[in-house]
């Protein structure tokens, strides 16, 4: 072909090619590090239809992933072929509606932004339990339950706030790590499995194992975000290749409808007192878990973002709560808010609630057609293990970074220390639970109900006593007045459990006050200080008797600073604006009142 | 507050340790002030080890910049990171002064 006609054909192809190919680039991952609230289609926007659908299917692939708790639990209830592919098409029909609900741009249900939901390792454990006691209407009966414990609490939440802190919400998703990795760990090794455990069953769960972790550390783009999905296709390919796939594995492959209407299932719902502590602990996790994504989706759609937003996070609970109701009535585990998919709206700069809608409509969709989703109950062992174990690598680190992410006091530290040892203990030591009464058993012998109501308990006991509100009388000529104040907020910081970043500011604001005052107020008398916390609000005030300092918007000149004693001052009183999200100054008894505001 | 010094590429180097506060400022902003006078005006001043800086820290380090400038020279700083670097920015001060990541940085600055 001569060089101009190849150049023309060059030209034309790269016409017809670049707009897909700009489409697909916007959708992909590698378009990270997006800040917060520069998205191209932000949350009113309408994306172009098939811009919506491309990413509502990366949205669904997320989601498809998190299916592998309940084909488990559909593995471990032996149902027959129809019955497990029905409960699976029922869970999308679930998770569809919960993501819709939750993008409802007005009313009193749903946090009002593209938040797809999932199944979550929190239930897995009660359902477990509940499958064992009184088979699968129990399960979804208790699944209402925590719905109804849910939906309860969204109104609320504000104010129970105090006896759920941050860092037991940490400690409750690490103890749901702990458990995924013991169900994993199980399941790897081929302890307690019906399957023969040899040398093919531990290549099958290492290749899987591999894979993902392989792609998630050395990865990029997609097979970075899906090396979950690829490392079980990968584990299927292992399982077919070792004859580890089940022998009637074909037939079930072919009895698959390309589309069926999913039914309800006939077996109705139970319920058992028993199962209540655990399921309303799963509630309280679930919840908890909630919080974070829904504080998450605000940060990033809000680049002024200063505080968490109670209407939206209640919103978003009871959204979640009568999503939990449904998920029990159709007959399926539990639904969470997804963080992973919350984390790809970030990557792709789109979080569009439309998007929210056609995720919603996509898995209800995708409910009809059996043979997509189908594949999932005959999940190899190994490779569910491996899927577990991978996923609860995440979820442990995440519950540490949470209880991490704040002060902690001896209290804190006990509460912590505590829960995770009794949870633990709950999981290793075998034979824990035997002799204490049977109410109790559902209690003690699990793990995360264990930890949880023992951390709960103890912080309520803790609480007592302990002062939001602190004070300190301090002498400005005392050489030991900076040390004296920072071990004073130290110790504050610590018992509040209040967030370190907070405290270093908090920790400048009071110390270049101090010198300030010093320096060029002439105090008489002592320094006042009084500090008072909640979890959203750390308000300082300092009172004394001296000259005013005063607090200007503008910086003085470095010539000022250097030449003038007013123009040192008033640094410092520019400083302390600018550290300070609010400040007021008023004079009261001949005292000057300085009130600091920081947000938590 | 301790001072640690040192010279490079015949650049004096003063690593600051502790707290750059009221009470440690006079002496800090001296001795950087005859380290600008006493050589050809440059100076190095590393605050990696800095873990609070006041408003009087700032002004040590303006007068020492002005110092420096006076004797056709420049006072470059490194090792502004984390909370010092928070103050740096809402004090407005991060383009009042050559700050440069590590101190070889600062010296081939200086040496520029």
């Amino acid at each position: 072909m001569p060089a101009p006609e190849r150049l023309r054909l060059a030209r034309t192809v790269r016409q017809a090619v670049g707009p897909w190919l700009q489409l697909w680039r916007s959708t992909r991952p590698s378009a990270q590090a997006r800040k917060p609230g520069e998205f191209i289609h932000g949350l009113g926007d309408v994306p172009p239809p098939l811009l919506t659908a491309l990413v509502g299917f990366q949205h669904v692939s997320l989601v498809r992933i998190q299916l592998i708790f309940p084909a488990l639990v559909i593995q471990l209830a032996e149902l027959p072929t129809e019955a497990s592919i029905n409960m699976l098409s029922l869970s999308l029909i679930a998770l569809g509606i919960a993501s819709i609900l939750q993008s409802l741009p007005r009313g009193p249900v749903g946090s009002r932004y593209l938040c797809p939901c999932c199944h979550d390792g929190i239930f897995l454990e009660p359902a477990i339990a509940a499958l064992k006691l009184g088979g699968l209407p129990l399960v979804f009966g208790m699944t209402l339950f925590a719905g109804v414990i849910q939906s309860a609490l969204s109104p609320i939440l504000h104010r129970i706030r105090p006896l759920l802190p941050p860092e037991i919400g940490g400690l409750v998703v690490f103890l749901v790590g702990t458990s995924l990795a013991a169900i994993g760990c199980r399941y790897v090794i081929g302890v307690g499995v019906k399957e023969p455990v040899d040398r093919d069953y531990w290549l099958v769960a290492a290749v899987t194992l591999m894979t993902m972790v392989g792609l998630n550390v050395w990865g990029k783009g997609q097979a970075k975000l899906f090396c979950a999905m690829i490392g079980i296709t990968t584990g299927y390919g292992a399982a077919f290749l070792t004859g580890m796939l089940p022998r009637d594995a074909s037939r079930v492959f072919a009895e698959l409808h390309l589309f069926a209407i999913p039914h309800l299932p006939e077996a109705g719902l139970a319920f058992a007192p028993a199962m209540i502590m655990p399921f309303t602990v799963a509630a309280l996790a679930v919840t908890l878990k909630g919080i974070g994504d829904i504080t998450a989706l605000q940060r990033i759609n809000d680049p002024h973002w200063v505080r968490a937003e109670m209407g939206s996070i209640s919103r978003g609970t009871l959204a979640n709560g009568l999503a939990n109701i449904l998920a029990g009535l159709v007959g399926t585990l539990g639904l969470t808010p997804s963080t992973a998919n919350i984390g790809l709206q970030a990557a792709t700069g789109m979080s569009s609630r439309v998007i929210g809608y056609a995720v919603g409509a996509i898995l209800i969709v995708l409910a009809f057609l059996p043979s997509v989703t189908g594949s999932l109950i005959l999940m190899p062992r190994p490779v569910m293990g491996a899927a577990l174990l991978f996923s609860a690598c995440f979820v442990l680190i995440s519950g540490l970074q949470t209880i991490s992410s704040r002060m902690l006091d001896a209290r804190r530290t006990i509460v912590i220390g505590l829960g995770i040892s009794a949870g633990v203990a709950a999981e290793i030591l075998p034979g824990f639970a035997t002799g204490i009464p049977s109410a109790l058993q559902p209690i003690v012998g699990s793990s995360i109900v264990l930890g949880t109501i023992t951390a709960l308990l103890l912080n309520g006991v803790f609480r007592i006593g302990q002062r939001q509100r602190v004070s300190l009388a301090l002498d400005p000529a005392s050489a030991d007045a900076v040390a004296e104040v920072n071990e004073f907020f130290d110790a504050a910081g610590r018992g509040w459990g209040a967030r370190p970043d907070v405290m270093v500011r908090v920790a400048f604001g009071i110390n270049q006050t101090i010198e300030a005052i010093r320096e060029h107020c002439e105090p008489q008398g002592p320094i006042t200080i009084e500090a008072r916390f909640d979890e959203f609000n750390l308000d300082v005030r300092i009172s004394y008797r001296g000259e005013a300092l005063e607090f200007p918007d503008e910086r003085p000149s470095g010539r000022e600073i250097i030449e003038t004693d007013a123009g040192y001052r008033r640094l410092a009183g520019f400083m302390l604006r600018q550290n300070a999200d609010r400040i007021r100054t008023a004079v009261k008894d001949g005292a000057n009142v300085l009130e600091f505001h920081f947000d938590h | 507050m301790k001072l640690v010094e040192g010279v490079a590429e015949d650049i004096p180097i003063v690593e600051a340790h502790g707290r750059l506060d009221s009470t440690t400022a006079k002496e800090f902003g001296d001795r950087l002030v005859s380290l600008v006078q006493g050589g050809r005006g440059s100076l190095v001043v590393d605050l990696k080890n800095i873990a609070y800086i006041s408003s009087a820290g700032f002004r040590a380090l303006l007068i020492a910049n002005r110092a420096a400038a006076g004797r056709q020279g420049k006072l470059a700083l490194c090792g502004v990171i984390g909370e010092v670097k928070r103050l740096f920015d809402i004090g407005g001060f991060t383009d009042e002064f050559v700050i440069c990541p590590t101190q070889a940085d600062g010296i081939g600055k200086l040496r520029q």
